[in-house]
């Protein structure tokens, strides 16, 4: 009987042993569970966003930290907090077929395009660090390659200790954090420059957290063999230097890997969450007519992304004048201030009711109305 | 005495089974590997079917005679292109797996990609009759399917010979000897490329750099008047992938066949530089598309190429082939590592179509959509030895073709021009030819036009 025992014990310890072993043998051919490099092969920035929203909510980060790297095709991404008409041109975005995209952290708005590269850093609470993470990108590139890169004091990344190459944001959650930033390799500076410059700025007062412009230059200027996939190569191995691993590429899009996050990418690309979650914001813009010798003042106030009130006042005061602004008025509260919704509003009008004089004022009441809204839409 | 006789055979006699330890071994052995080293030694087998059938002594042949009796569909395995015959079989169910129609049963690994298996129809896997890991062939039977069970259908006992059998699979002396002998034949004929003649015979796959005394039996002597040393002594051993045999065994093999050396030049990248940064904005509006590092290469190698005609040109037997078109493999970057598709007729294209052509190829490559055909051929090739900093480089030339030009990291040096020291971004070229086919003059001017070319493209618009 003991004999037996002896036996089973001497079976199941040698199992155990053997089967830490087997375990030790695969340890060393497969990453670390410390770090995993991550690294995106979709270019579509919703996807990517909800993938990295993904890993933020449901990833377990005590044992391992994540670095994930990502490029998109030309997109402009503002903060949670920020208003997009003021921070870029929403109108030639979407005649360009740029997308406009919100992220769930703050800070401020940057464009993206293919010769930009996102990286994201998710790790725990207690192992945040912000400067940390941008001192090893930074350790990273000037090894590799002999450029001038420094963290300022705003922690961005700063080439030639004059140009902005990095726009930095983080999140931070009860257990979980991330902390993100862009990096310009090669972008198409005509296109940023045109993408970023809004065309509604007067008259507007606005708490949304404001973008701070800077001059910006690529770094494939210093050298041209800086592109997407050796920066991605450079960063993960210095990223890994404390454990090594593998630079693993991903589908975000896989829903066995990542359960949810085609529900995550849907609601990012909703126009509720892109507009809607625009803070409170005012227009006052007041327009004179030299030949028709009047005033007029449109001031609206805006929540949600919708007009909240709308006033419309004009001084020439005739019934039917002033029976058109209230209607207006009336008209315009509670729109989205989008293209579609402000275009039914705007353009509907029937002209051939009022006589000549009374529409030349209508007319251009409408025109001033279109361009103290509708030029930002 | 026990030496003498596990030397010379592997069949253990009754008699020593009798009056040794052996059976208190055999308890706790799992496989004959281990009762042969604890009889002390320590040389690879010349049966691999003897030992094979040794592990099998405890597990019986478990045929469930119902199975005769229900519909079974055989799965066979899927069709390769054409210069491929063969690939390792990686399986993604097991025996007793319920599957749908067209549901992902496994992929077999061939010397460039994977190509899946679906399942023809629904049942429940009853027998897997090839082994996770084992060759298999075009259209080889590898599976059989219950079509008539429903859901999961245990067949624990059959799951028992199934599972033993990956463990002797994977030591990796027997599969070395396995393919070994079927390789050569298959392989000759799997090489890529029109050299109708057969090639000499490639060596036989050597067992390792190793010598043939193992690093893992050297005795350690410790230094005098030191403590003894410490340190594990452990080994592990991987089967090599289909992919890094191959890739192994095509190298080798060019070296072998090319007289192959490297001449290099100094190139000065700030004009490149400089008009890649005034008009690449423009570029991209108006083609749609960045205008990278790689395509000024190519066109400047296209241009050299005309000039220079012979190394576009390939030896084969006593005949030298000359190609009136320029094929350029160059390498893309891929999940799964780097791959060299080809892009065909650069005479013709302009930067754009470049471009275009080597993007589309990465957008395919990341999806793990790239054909065997885009891999194949080509006349010249490019390769990128800076990406993480190489300086100088001899690269290895690509069968069939004759030369190959490799490009490395920039770095700013001081340089003379006009009698002056200036800082300029430098690059070092390296074009590694087959001398064979190509003298020393004709290399060296192919290299000085490509350097020309990208130093002043308008050395590619005078053709001069």
């Amino acid at each position: 009987m003991v004999h037996l025992c002896q036996k089973l014990r001497l079976s199941r310890a040698f199992l155990s042993a053997e089967i830490c072993h087997f375990h030790k043998r695969s340890f060393s051919q497969k990453s670390s569970k410390r770090h995993q490099v991550y690294v995106s092969t979709s270019d579509d920035i919703y996807t990517n966003l909800a993938l990295e929203e993904w890993l933020y909510e449901k990833e377990d980060f005590n044992q391992k930290s994540i670095l994930l790297m990502w490029q998109n095709k030309p997109a402009v991404v503002i903060g949670r907090h920020q208003n997009p008409w003021l921070e870029c041109n929403v109108p030639k975005l979407r005649e360009h077929g740029i997308d406009l995209a919100r992220r769930i952290s703050g800070g401020g708005c940057v464009y993206h395009d293919l010769g930009n590269l996102n990286c994201s850093f998710l790790k725990t609470k207690k192992q945040y660090n912000r400067r940390q993470n941008l001192d090893l990108v930074v350790e990273a590139v000037t090894n590799r390659w002999g450029v001038d890169l420094q963290v300022n004091i705003r922690e961005d990344i700063v080439l030639d200790g004059l140009y902005k190459i990095s726009g930095t944001a983080s999140k931070l959650g009860k257990n979980n954090t991330f902390h993100h930033f862009t990096l310009l390799h090669d972008v198409n500076e005509e296109n940023l420059e045109m993408a970023l410059e809004s065309p509604m700025r007067i008259g507007v007062e606005s708490k949304a957290t404001d973008s701070k412009r800077s001059r910006i230059k690529n770094l494939s200027e210093c050298d041209i063999t800086i592109d997407f996939i050796s920066l991605v190569e450079v960063i993960g191995q210095q990223f890994y230097k404390e454990a090594g691993g593998e630079i693993t590429w991903i589908d975000p899009g896989d829903e066995t890997l990542f359960p949810g996050v085609t529900e995550i990418s849907k609601a990012s690309k909703d126009w509720e969450w892109v507009f809607g979650k625009t803070p409170k914001f005012s227009i006052k813009r007041t327009f004179t007519s030299g030949e028709l010798r009047t005033e007029l003042s449109v001031s609206c106030h805006f929540e949600k992304g919708r007009i909240k009130t709308a006033e419309i006042m004009c001084d020439y005061r005739t019934p039917c004048v002033e029976e058109f602004t209230d209607r207006l008025q009336r008209e315009l509260t509670g729109r989205r201030l989008h293209r579609e919704d402000l275009h039914q509003t705007l353009n509907d009008y029937d002209l051939s009711q009022f006589d000549q004089k009374h529409s030349a004022v209508i007319s251009w009441i409408i025109q001033s109305c279109v361009q103290a809204l509708g030029t930002g839409v | 005495m026990a030496g003498m006789l596990t030397q010379g055979r592997r069949v253990v006699p009754q008699i020593f089974r009798r009056f040794s330890g052996y059976s208190a071994i055999c308890c706790r052995a799992k496989s004959s590997r281990q009762v042969h080293h604890a009889l002390g030694a320590g040389q690879k087998t010349d049966f691999p079917l003897a030992e094979y059938q040794k592990t099998k002594i405890w597990s019986r042949n478990f045929h469930v005679a119902s199975v005769y009796y229900q519909e079974i569909q055989e799965v066979k395995s899927p069709g390769f292109s054409e210069s491929i015959s063969e690939g390792d079989i990686r399986w993604d169910k097991a025996v007793g797996d319920f599957v749908q129609e067209d549901e992902l049963l496994g992929e077999v690994e061939t010397d460039k990609t994977g190509v899946a298996i679906h399942s023809p129809c629904a049942g429940v896997i009853v027998e897997l009759l090839v082994e996770d890991g084992a060759t298999v062939t075009a259209h080889q039977p590898i599976m059989k399917i219950d079509t008539s069970a429903k859901g999961d259908a245990p067949a624990k006992k059959a799951d028992a010979p199934v599972s033993e059998k990956p463990k002797p699979a994977a030591e990796p002396a027997q599969d070395q000897a396995k393919p070994a002998p079927e390789a050569p034949p298959a392989k000759s004929s799997g090489s890529s490329g029109p050299i109708p003649t057969s090639p000499p015979p490639p060596p036989p796959v050597p067992k390792g750099p190793m010598s043939s005394y193992p690093t893992s039996s050297v005795k350690v002597t410790p230094f005098e008047g030191s403590a003894p040393q410490g340190g594990a002594r452990t080994e592990t051993r991987t089967k090599m992938t289909r992919i890094r045999q191959k890739t192994a065994q095509r190298l080798k093999e060019s070296q072998n066949t090319c007289a192959a050396l490297t001449t290099f030049q100094e190139c000065d990248m700030s004009n490149l530089m400089e008009w890649r940064k005034t008009y690449k904005d423009q570029f991209e509006k108006k083609h749609g598309v960045k205008l990278g590092m790689m395509s000024p290469f190519i066109k400047a190698a296209a241009f050299a190429l005309k000039n220079q005609p012979v190394v576009n040109a390939v030896i084969d037997g006593n005949e030298i082939i000359y190609r009136d078109y320029i094929d350029v493999s160059v390498a893309v970057a891929a999940p799964k590592g780097l791959v060299v598709p080809v892009i065909r007729n650069v005479e013709t294209l302009s930067y754009a179509d470049v471009e275009k052509a080597i993007l589309e190829y990465g957008e395919k490559a990341k999806k793990n959509m790239l054909a065997i055909e885009d891999m194949e051929g080509g006349t010249f090739s490019i390769s990128n030895g800076g990406v993480f900093g190489s300086l100088y480089g001899t690269p290895i030339i690509n069968q069939p073709q004759s030369a190959i030009l490799g490009i490395h990291t920039i770095k700013k040096r001081p340089v003379v021009v006009n009698d002056q020291i200036v800082i300029r971004p430098i690059m070092i070229l390296a074009l590694t030819y087959d001398h064979r086919l190509i003298d020393g003059r004709e290399a060296v001017t192919f290299l000085m036009d490509i350097k020309r070319a990208i130093e002043d493209p308008r050395v590619m618009l005078l053709d001069v």
